[in-house]
């Protein structure tokens, strides 16, 4: 099985309980949201599939166990993650920051090239802004760069917290649009945590609330 | 006058690579290391040794920077890693471990080592160029290499790396390596002065915290420049004022730091 199989997730921060038992099964090029209110634990649940929050339960990421793993090893089995802080490199270039993210790949790491210029047909903005620092960007084109760098490491699963965040309602629909076209194209599961559903829900094949730390349909 | 700026600039250099070794430490692991003084005596005594083997300093000089690159990153993997909060304090741990073992392989008996630059005012252009090219290789390898990237981003933002899957363990072992490097060039530069034995770092290390302040340990350009400084203001106050002046200069350095940093003649980079 491909993909995302996520099964009675538990996760929390010292005494309290954030997820109480998230299940989630996402296949290859399926767009999936997690919608919720503030403080409903999405940050959370993508933090806990990435590694940055430690977490019960099963993980799975192309049939391969994850979970327990240091974030920079689960990135090296396939998952990207965009946090809501965006994380660019910001005193080095945008071509830097998307070279660093190839470092997810296994060694060799060959076509880096060939994937820049792929994130560049998804995000031509980055292309103008090469040599730049990713510091001068606006804080949209900082999120699409940190998109772009998740994307150098060929994720299998690509977690995006919020990621219409500081974006325009416009730009946030070319986002989605981009979205589901990078799910076809590089074959990835994409889950998408938002708080608001419209934009989103158009191009998910499946939407899910986040309700009391557990998944509804 | 001259003469004894020339000769300033001489420890200077010494004080500027054990300055830069330091930056680097704190850029990309967030440490001062108190013991790179000690590593830097180490690569001293390793490059003793191969000459003494019989190599010629010119080959036992890049052997050296090897072996300094490798005993560096062996010291933050085998003793920095698991440090947490109390890396500070192991850096203190390692001085005292290392300085034991120095003393318990050499002794403590003060050693000739081999000088190869000419004397006089032109013969302080061998240190500055040897300390010249180490700035230059670094700045090669941290600017434009694939590791140099890991390195930078680590320093950047560390979550963001380890997102995207960079092992920020072996990062910081390389960054350990190379401010050995640095750190060792400043070993091999102040032997021939001092004298080789395991407490010869001590005062260097001092002016050295100096001048890595200069630049808020995050500016190796202005740790380099600070150190040159250094040198060439103790030479001078030792030699027209009074000759234990000299020791006070790192501190008046230290002291004056605000006063420079309001002027904006440093600019700290994050």
């Amino acid at each position: 099985m491909s993909g995302l199989e996520v099964g009675g997730l538990r996760a929390g921060y010292g005494a309290v309980r954030v997820l109480h038992g998230v299940d989630l099964v996402a296949g290859e090029r399926e767009v999936v949201v997690v919608l919720g209110p503030n403080g409903a634990g999405k940050t959370t649940l993508l933090r806990a599939l990435s590694g940055l929050v430690a977490a019960r339960g099963v993980v799975r990421v192309g049939g391969t166990p994850v979970l327990g793993l240091a974030p920079e090893e689960i990135a090296r089995r396939g998952v990207g993650h965009v946090t809501e802080e965006r994380g660019v490199f910001k005193p080095l270039t945008v071509e830097e920051n998307l070279r660093a993210g190839a470092f997810a790949r296994p060694w060799p790491r060959r076509g880096v090239d060939d994937d820049l210029a792929r994130v560049f047909t998804y995000f031509p903005v980055l292309q103008a802004h090469l040599r730049q620092p990713a510091g001068t960007l606006s804080g949209g084109e900082q999120g699409l760069l940190a998109i772009g760098r998740a994307l150098m490491g060929r994720p299998k699963v690509l977690l995006l917290d919020e990621p219409s965040r500081g974006l325009s309602p416009g730009l946030t629909g070319r986002l989605f649009q981009t979205l589901a076209a990078v799910a076809g194209r590089e074959g990835a599961t994409i889950v998408v945590a938002e708080q608001h559903a419209r934009a989103a829900s158009l191009v998910a094949h499946r939407v899910h609330t986040l309700d009391g730390g557990r998944l509804a349909a | 006058m001259i003469g004894q700026v020339v000769h300033g600039l001489g420890s200077g250099a010494v004080y500027a690579a054990l300055a830069l070794a330091l930056v680097l430490v704190h850029r990309f692991t967030g440490v001062v290391n108190f013991a790179q003084g000690e590593l830097a005596m180490v690569s001293a005594y390793v490059a003793w040794q191969l000459v003494e083997a019989g190599l010629s300093y010119w080959v036992a000089l890049p052997l050296t920077m090897v072996v300094a690159f490798a005993a560096g990153a062996l010291a933050q993997r085998l003793v920095m890693r698991r440090a947490g909060d109390a890396a500070l304090i192991m850096t203190i741990g390692l001085y005292v471990l290392v300085h034991a073992l120095a003393a318990q392989i050499w002794t403590s008996a003060l050693r000739a080592f081999p000088d190869p630059f000419p004397g006089g005012p032109l013969g302080v252009a061998g240190p500055l160029a040897v300390v010249g090219a180490v700035l230059a290789l670094l700045y090669l390898v941290i600017r434009h290499s694939g590791a140099g990237l890991t390195l930078r981003a680590v320093a950047a933002d560390p979550r963001a790396a380890r997102l995207a899957g960079i092992r920020v363990g072996r990062v910081h072992a390389l960054g350990w390596g190379l401010a050995a490097v640095a750190g060792a060039a400043s070993g091999v530069l102040v032997a021939p002065v001092v004298f080789l034995e395991p407490g010869m770092m001590g005062d260097a290390l001092v002016s050295a915290l100096a001048a890595a302040a200069v630049g808020g340990f995050a500016n190796p350009v202005a740790a380099v420049a600070g150190g040159l400084l250094i040198g060439v203001a103790e030479t001078l106050a030792g030699t027209y004022l009074w000759a234990d002046l000299r020791v006070v200069v790192p501190l008046a350095v230290l002291l004056a730091l605000p006063a420079v940093r309001a002027a904006g003649l440093t600019r700290v980079r994050a």
